[in-house]
């Protein structure tokens, strides 16, 4: 035991530098004090640290830095020439740029380091985690260092296979740094654990299908009273089962022939592709979820969900399939998983348990079905109401919205006749004719279609109070509302796809009985409660 | 599933992994480096000070040391390195074959100051902060009045930190 303990100490101080450098990123501020990286991107720089993905963010860094010091005079000036390290921002301080250089071109997605050859193409996008993993690099392989690395092809055009250098030569450096920083990985006991059991109890079904709710279920009531493993709550073991159905996925999808296979690595001896990693790791990042994503991109100024409704919405797994395998286990842990969890908050404080356990009689899973409808059809006339103010701003995002809120409409109103067609019956939409169209219609309730949405919309728009929903802030607000458009679309889309497709074919009422009596016996087993109420029998 | 499924690798591998992320991104790590973007406003913004933890964690981190002096130096209009190890008494005039730097002791009032810098080159870009790197790696700045033709002059108190460096021969000097 000595032993294990002193390795683990030796590990821990091992990564403790690696911990403080990341840390360090994570802590940078922006000029205003608030942070200079989302946290997002501290996320994604650390997946790409702990996965060792580094080699095309490195490249990409690489052409980065070329492009800026063609364009600046200095790769300094353009990183750290902003505060807050955004996409809008790069955006911004390239057009400032824009010309500067022969052998760089900037668009309006991005900028292009043009070789003899080919074209290098980094997108506004992904620079804000560039430049954490240039900050990473500074901080941990030093700034001199870093600086005469790649003085070489910032200094004059060169070739895209000079840059490739330069990458490797900084991917080398990492791959020194990790080596001695970063301890490998710690094994997780939980998710083998339940693998195993799911083995036992699958029957012939293989991958993430046979993890079902009655697996979930039947390993938290094997297992919950016990002391072999850590399965004492329903959630922690849904949580568990969520994260295999998602790893597996992912990882099925990776190996597939569908994706290139790196050349170097030895899949028969059990090694694993850093791309293929990077993957699964990222679709296990609940910060990528469409209501994450939507809090996100919002913050405060555009109150599309609220606190209330994001913490309602939070149950759903909207990103991934676990509600196809086993829609009754999300419900169970939305309804149980929190009365649990409340049991052992008023347990630790030592207060008095006097709410008694759901019945069959409160129709608890409907009721929240129910709730999870009644918060996206709020977030559905927020969007309506969005249409309008994107409409007034003559944004694009408002057509988005049209589109998906009224997916049937008749869109013929702005197509026009196109008389050297040589027929009537042709009739083109000229996309930039119908979008001024668009622009120009008017409300009207009694009009053609398109006229009583937007009729429809100024309407919600009028009932709607909240932070960004007020005309007198409107201009403020608009750029951010536009930005949540395609968030905004994903939340609706995944929220409905749970309630209409996974969760529709359920029985409710009939879950509803069996585990109204099942969970009350295991939580009164598990809590000492009376049979009444969730009073301790003692 | 077989425990040597590959899939079954992959997806376990990335569980393992992405605890330890979450290990890693825990808050309350104890603080061992100054982010680069600070240091960078430190160089680059003259109104910005670090705080004083910051301050002290520099004179401690000669990796930090390193990063902030080539971040000075690498947009420096002009440096002047250490005066020779002989030149031990304090230290009232360098010279490059840009610049003049000179501290004057005020005839009115003997506590006080004049640090002037004088441009030889009269197209010369003229600098707006002076950074000064001292033995002990302590580093100061100092945001210079605006220039009358190659000319600057600033009083300041003889304490004043920027003074007292100044006066070691093993100041380096960075202009900005």
């Amino acid at each position: 035991m000595a032993t294990l303990l002193e390795n683990l100490n030796l590990e821990e101080g091992k990564s403790d530098a690696l911990r403080a450098a990341l840390s360090c990123i994570a802590e940078a501020s922006a000029l205003d004090g608030g942070p200079r990286y989302s946290e997002k991107v501290t996320r994604e720089l650390a997946r790409i640290i702990v996965c060792r993905s580094y080699a095309k963010p490195l490249l990409e860094l690489s052409h980065l830095m070329v492009a800026a010091s063609r364009c600046g005079g200095s790769y300094e000036n353009l990183f750290w020439g902003i505060s807050r390290a955004t996409s809008s921002e790069f955006r911004r301080s390239f057009a400032a740029l824009h010309g500067a250089s022969d052998d760089i071109s900037i668009s309006e997605h991005g900028v292009s380091h043009n070789g003899e050859v080919d074209v290098f193409q980094i997108s506004f996008a992904r620079m804000p985690l560039l430049a954490a993993l240039l900050e990473f690099m500074l901080t941990t392989i030093g700034f001199p260092e870093i600086d005469e690395m790649t003085s070489a092809v910032r200094d004059r055009a060169v070739t895209h296979e000079a840059v490739l250098e330069t990458a490797r030569a900084m991917q080398r450096s990492l791959y020194a740094y990790l080596k001695d920083h970063l301890p490998p990985v710690q094994r997780q006991r939980r998710e083998r654990h339940f693998l195993d059991y799911v083995d036992q109890h699958a029957g012939n079904r293989t991958d993430a299908n046979a993890i079902t709710d009655d697996v979930v279920l039947g390993y938290w009531l094997a297992f919950a009273e016990g002391s072999d493993i850590e399965a004492k709550t329903y959630r922690g073991v849904y949580e568990t089962a969520r994260r295999l159905i998602i790893a597996l996925d992912v990882a099925e999808d990776r190996l597939s022939s569908r994706h290139a296979r790196t050349i170097g690595t030895d899949f028969e001896a059990g090694e694993i592709d850093p791309a293929n990693l990077d993957a699964v790791v990222s679709a296990l990042d609940d910060g990528e979820s469409p209501l994450q994503r939507l809090i996100e991109t919002c913050g405060e100024q555009v109150k599309f969900i609220n606190v209330s409704e994001a913490e309602v919405l939070s149950d759903l797994p909207l990103n991934d399939g676990t509600a196809r395998r086993m829609p009754k286990s999300v419900l169970r842990n939305a309804v149980f998983g929190a009365v649990q969890l409340r049991l052992t908050m008023a347990l630790r404080r030592g207060d008095a348990l006097a709410q008694p356990l759901p019945s069959a009689a409160d129709e608890f899973y409907q009721a929240r079905l129910a709730l999870y409808n009644a918060v996206i059809s709020g977030t559905e006339k927020l969007a309506l109401a969005a249409m309008w103010a994107l409409h007034q701003a003559q944004r694009n995002e408002a057509i988005e919205l049209a589109l998906k809120l009224a997916p049937d409409i008749n869109w013929g109103v702005l197509a026009r006749h196109d008389n050297d067609a040589g027929s009537e019956n042709v009739v083109s939409i000229a996309a930039v004719g119908a979008l001024n169209k668009f622009f120009e219609l008017e409300p009207n309730a009694r009009g053609d279609e398109l006229s009583a949405l937007l009729a429809d919309a100024k309407r919600a728009w009028r009932q709607v109070n909240r932070a960004g929903f007020r005309d007198d802030a409107l201009e403020i607000s608009v750029d951010v509302m536009a930005e949540a458009v395609p968030d905004v679309l994903r939340l609706i889309d995944a929220t409905r796809q749970l309630l209409d497709r996974d969760f529709k074919p359920v029985d409710w009422p009939g879950v509803e009985i069996q585990d109204a009596s099942t969970f009350a016996g295991i939580l009164r087993r598990l809590y000492a409660l009376n049979e009444d109420t969730a009073q301790h029998a003692d | 599933m077989p425990t040597d499924d590959p899939i079954r690798n992959l997806a376990l591998a990335a569980i393992d992994a992405d605890r330890q992320i979450k290990t890693f991104l825990q808050p309350g790590v104890k603080r061992e480096n100054i982010a680069i973007s600070t240091l960078f406003r430190y160089a680059n913004d003259p109104g910005y000070e670090l705080p004083a933890d910051l301050a002290q964690h520099l004179e401690n981190d000669p990796i930090a040391q390193a990063n902030l002096m080539r971040i000075i130096s690498n947009a420096a209009l002009e440096h002047i390195p250490m005066l020779a190890a002989a030149a031990s008494d304090t230290v009232t005039r360098r010279e490059t074959d840009k610049t003049v730097l000179i501290l004057t002791p005020s005839r009115a009032d003997p506590a006080q100051i004049y640090l002037t810098i004088e441009m030889k080159d009269p197209e010369a870009a003229r600098p707006s902060q002076i950074f000064v790197s001292s033995a002990e790696g302590q580093w100061h700045k100092l945001q210079l009045a605006p220039f009358v033709g190659v000319r600057t002059q600033t009083i300041l108190e003889s304490e004043h930190e920027v003074i007292v460096a100044l006066s070691h021969p093993e100041a380096v000097v960075y202009f900005r």
